[in-house]
């Protein structure tokens, strides 16, 4: 009988993902020791856990491991870095809210962890497998995540939904690394990038795969027409887990597509017609149907459609000099605006479980002048409007796609963001117009200290861009 | 480091955002230190504008020059400079802060936010003046909008939301376009220069000694992004629309709308960097913006006159003026621009005295509709002096400010030879429409008998000395223009020999 060879592990470029999974599991076990109305201490330790890998970063090493699957470089840091800073903030702020609401509960940290190990797994993997892998991991945590406020009925229906939507996206997916597998006979990224066949049926049978995944991925961060699940599913899920789903799932996902396309190199420009239609659609039709939007939550929604279309812009315009640049600042310009967006949605819920309209802005100055100020930083943030950071990505992105030599698509970005900016800014004044009778929201110091971070955050980076585009620049 | 060996421009845009933070920091009943801090940081911020003309050679080019990399590897920095141009624009900004703080002087609704919001309305603006570097200049530019909606909508009346959310999607949609054609020619200088910048003086070098040759198409699609963000903030027909609406909306002191017409930044962000960069485009639109601008002048003058509100009635004034500015700025000439930039600083200071008389009348009465007055002069005979003076100076009568800006902007259209005497014939309408209207209304308001109850009694003291400050500077400027052009000449005849080097 043949022995099996087990490749060799070099634990350092998976150390990230190591203590994510390994403090995810050991917390399954210590979490039945604590008392259900102590909760927030699987918080702290799931909170402690996301910190450690943050720090692990630095001192991880670059390379690739484990037959060739999982690679940790310049560019993870970065965006480890984003989906780490990102679930250490929906962290903080489910443990306010969700212990507001009633409805915390220990796995709801767990599940949080494991959903960041599958972004940091999507975000290192260099093989089609790891990729399906991450994606899959994430998907299943936020399936339940998004069911977790049991018996609430709004929570339920968004949880299937999204589960069979997902489970259709990753049909997709699989199908086409079927595909593309049988087309270059590897699942190595690498391997498959000096083997993309030049003629024949095998050609058709590549790219064939690759649209498919590209369709399974667009579910995943809602491209045009891939969508219809996002409104619904954002609203029916608790604002927390919305929060992070619309910011951690978003991230991967298109971290995953950028590989995809690296992986491609000159030949995504078979591709390109695809992902400008697709990049067109989804910025226009999700700040349009935005405007018509009266609950908060949907149209954040609808408004990640529309980031989806800019981040797929950026893409587009990472085939040249610019590189990576644009749309790792993008994305982490995104995570930062939209954690404050939905920070103060949930700290003005308390323990109400309605969903909230825009006339629930209306008269917020006059009661919350602070959690107006942040909500009107994240909301010209999500416009665009200087100086915040939500302005430089824009900027980023539009330049990266002129400069590939797509300048109509610049144009449409405008619009695009003309139409958005309506709603924004429509909501923004809200807040300063009339008075309510409705009581102060609180916030505790969990969220309070999280909406800081992130609201000082939106304007110090847009102030000091350098602080993280040196490391996305590092990423070339 | 600049000559002066401190960095007085980044103080000037820095003191009134250090003001506005501080204020952000009292207590909200803490009205007396709110107006404390408010009226030292505007009054100091004036005091160094005013030693920056003194200060400034007159010479060419920038002065005071201050540059810092914001984002390096993009070619990204902080650069402000001034000129013989900008160092007015400043100027007439940092005098207005404190009329539109004057003008709410007995307002107490709201009071912290007004005050932070005008000082960062200011700072922005002064910012935007100052910017050389273009991406700076967009962040500024685009960073007014915010506080200027938020004073209308939270010191507004009637339906402010609206008003204020028209005020800010309009200019903000002209401008998302600017920003992409900020992205194109920054891109396009880069592929053929291989420096990636936004500095406007390089780029614009390049236009002019042919470095940077674009595409006609390609150079009239950036000019149009341009053009359309500048148009809608200036405002021109048809771009107008947002303005009345709003300034209807304002409260009726006139504080904000003093703060709104300093709102310059739409004209002066044409003559800075829409001709410089784009000098062909320039001279090819030059006849149909011409004629939108002609339009601009006789159209809102045709609308003035059926005004009743007179807030209203001065914001079409406004959008008259603009016309004028738009003509001359569209001339290239050195007579054109010369009377664009004295009529940018007119329509600041005669606009923004009738927006502080029409709030003194309304605080009285309780209405700014003209039909509500009869017979002012009688009982408020100093107030009616200065109000002639100042409305003659709106029309133009030759020894005030406005006959100046306005005379020599036609000079410069007809003496233009992509505009000529068409033009201006059109243009003198204007002015006889505008003389119609506003004295219209002054015959309205301040002629006829006294009401025997109520009649409006004379402004206290320092409402008429604060008037009679503007009404000097009307009759100075229109006396003795030199002493604004004696500064500017030498900018802006490097900027006209540009242009005409350039496009030729």
């Amino acid at each position: 009988m043949a022995q099996i060879a087990l490749p060799g592990i070099d634990y350092m470029v998976i150390l990230q993902i190591i203590i994510v999974f390994g403090s995810a599991t050991v917390l399954l076990l210590i979490d039945l020791l604590i008392p259900a109305n102590q909760k927030r201490i699987t918080a702290l330790l799931a909170l402690v856990a996301t910190i450690a890998a943050l720090i692990a970063g630095p001192y991880s090493h670059a390379g690739i491991t484990m037959a060739n699957t999982v690679a940790f470089g310049s560019s993870t840091l970065i965006v480890n870095s984003i989906i780490l800073f990102a679930t250490a903030i929906s962290i903080l702020f489910a443990s306010d809210a969700m212990h507001k609401q009633g409805i915390e509960r220990g796995e709801t940290y767990i599940l949080m962890l494991l959903a960041t190990g599958g972004m940091l797994l999507l975000a290192q993997g260099s093989s089609l497998i790891t990729l399906f892998l991450g994606l899959e991991l994430l998907s299943i945590a936020l399936y339940v995540l998004t069911a977790i406020a049991y018996p609430r009925l709004a929570s339920e229906e968004a949880g299937l939904k999204y589960l069979i939507i997902g489970a259709f996206g990753a049909g997709f997916l699989v199908f086409g690394i079927a595909l593309t597998f049988g087309a270059t006979g590897t699942l190595v990224l690498s391997e498959i990038a000096a083997r993309i066949p030049t003629t024949g049926i095998e050609r058709g049978m590549f790219f064939t795969g690759i649209g498919l995944m590209l369709v399974g991925f667009g579910y995943k961060v809602s491209l045009v027409p891939f969508h219809m699940w996002t409104p619904d599913v954002y609203q029916g899920a608790p604002t927390p887990v919305t929060s992070f789903m619309s910011v951690g799932s978003k991230v991967a996902g298109f971290i995953a597509i950028i590989a995809l396309v690296q992986m491609l190199g000159p030949e995504a420009q078979v591709i390109s017609p695809v992902l400008m239609g697709l990049a067109v659609l989804t910025m226009l039709v999700g700040s349009i149907v935005a405007i018509n939007q009266t609950s908060l939550k949907r149209m954040l929604a609808y408004s990640s459609i529309s980031h989806a279309g800019f981040v797929l812009l950026g893409v587009l315009g990472s085939t040249q000099a610019s590189g990576l640049r644009a749309p790792i600042f993008y994305l982490a310009a995104y995570t930062l605006t939209n954690l404050a967006a939905f920070g103060v949605i949930m700290t003005l819920e308390g323990s109400n479980e309605r969903d909230l309209t825009l006339a629930d802005l209306r008269g917020l100055w006059s009661r919350n002048p602070w959690l107006t100020a942040i909500m009107a930083l994240a909301l010209l943030s999500l416009a665009g409007v200087p100086p915040t950071v939500g302005f430089l990505g824009k900027f980023l992105v539009i330049s990266a796609v002129w400069q590939s030599g797509y300048a109509w698509l610049a144009v449409v970005a405008a619009f695009a963001s003309a139409f958005a900016a309506f709603f924004y800014i429509r909501a923004l004044l809200s807040m300063f117009s009339g008075t309510s009778e409705a009581p102060r929201a609180t916030a505790n110091a969990r969220s309070t200290l999280a909406l800081l971070i992130v609201a000082v955050g939106i304007i110090a980076v847009g102030l000091m861009p350098w602080s993280i585009s040196a490391l996305a620049l590092a990423g070339n | 480091m600049n000559q002066l060996g401190f960095p007085l421009l980044s103080l000037l845009i820095g003191t009134p955002l250090v003001g506005a933070v501080l204020i952000g920091l009292t207590a909200s009943n803490a009205r007396s230190l709110q107006r404390t801090i408010a009226w030292i940081v505007s009054i100091a911020n004036a005091a160094l504008a005013i030693y920056a003309v003194t200060a400034m050679q007159p010479l060419g080019g920038y002065q005071f020059i201050e540059s810092v990399d914001w984002l390096a590897d993009i070619g990204l920095k902080y650069a402000v400079g001034m000129d013989g141009i900008n160092v007015w624009m400043v100027l007439l900004a940092t005098l207005l802060t404190p009329l539109a703080l004057f003008a709410a002087r007995n307002e107490q609704t709201h009071q912290k936010s007004f005050h932070a919001l005008i000082l960062v309305l200011s700072a922005s603006l002064i910012g935007a003046f100052l910017a050389t570097d273009l991406l700076l200049f967009y962040v500024f530019f685009e960073m007014t909008l915010v506080p200027t909606a938020l004073l209308i909508a939270t010191q507004g009346s009637g339906d402010a939301k609206a008003a204020a959310i028209k005020f800010f999607v309009y200019p903000f949609v002209g401008s998302v376009f600017m920003l992409a054609s900020i992205a194109g020619l920054v891109v396009s200088h880069f592929q053929q220069t291989g420096l990636m910048t936004f500095d406007s003086v390089i780029i614009s070098g390049a236009v002019l000694n042919g470095t940077l040759v674009m595409d006609p198409n390609l150079e009239r699609a950036l000019f149009a992004g341009f053009f359309l963000a500048f148009a809608i903030k200036t405002p021109i027909w048809p771009f107008h629309t947002w303005m009345p609406q709003a300034q209807a909306a304002t409260p009726n002191n006139g504080s904000v709308d003093i703060a709104g017409i300093l709102l310059k930044i739409g004209a002066y962000g044409m003559l800075r960097f829409a001709l410089p960069f784009f000098p062909h485009a320039a001279l090819w639109a030059a006849p149909a913006i011409g004629i939108l601008a002609v339009i601009s002048i006789l159209y809102s003058a045709v609308i003035a006159f059926g005004q009743h509100d007179m807030k209203v009635l001065l914001s079409y004034a406004t959008i008259s003026h603009l016309g004028f500015v738009m003509l001359g700025i569209f001339s290239q000439t050195i007579e054109g621009v010369t009377g664009a930039l004295i009529t940018m600083i007119n329509s600041g200071l005669t606009t923004g005295a009738l927006f502080l008389i029409v709030g003194i009348l309304a605080a009285q009465r309780g209405s700014r509709n003209r039909d509500d007055f009869s017979g002012v002069w009688l009982t408020a005979p100093t107030f009616g002096t200065l109000t002639l003076i100042t409305v003659f100076a709106s029309i133009g009568v030759p020894g005030l400010n406005g006959f100046i800006g306005e005379f020599l902007s036609m000079q410069g259209a007809w003496l233009a030879p992509q505009l000529g005497y068409a033009y201006v014939t059109f243009a003198v309408i204007g002015i006889v429409l505008s003389a119609a209207y506003l004295l219209r209304m002054y015959r309205g308001v301040y002629m006829g008998a006294a009401p025997e109850a109520n009649a409006i009694h004379e402004p206290n003291r320092s409402e008429l000395a604060v008037i009679s400050l503007l009404v000097i500077a009307m009759i100075v400027i229109g006396l003795y223009p030199s002493i604004i052009t004696s500064v500017s000449n030498a900018s802006v005849s490097e900027l006209v020999r540009s242009l005409t080097a350039s496009s030729h």
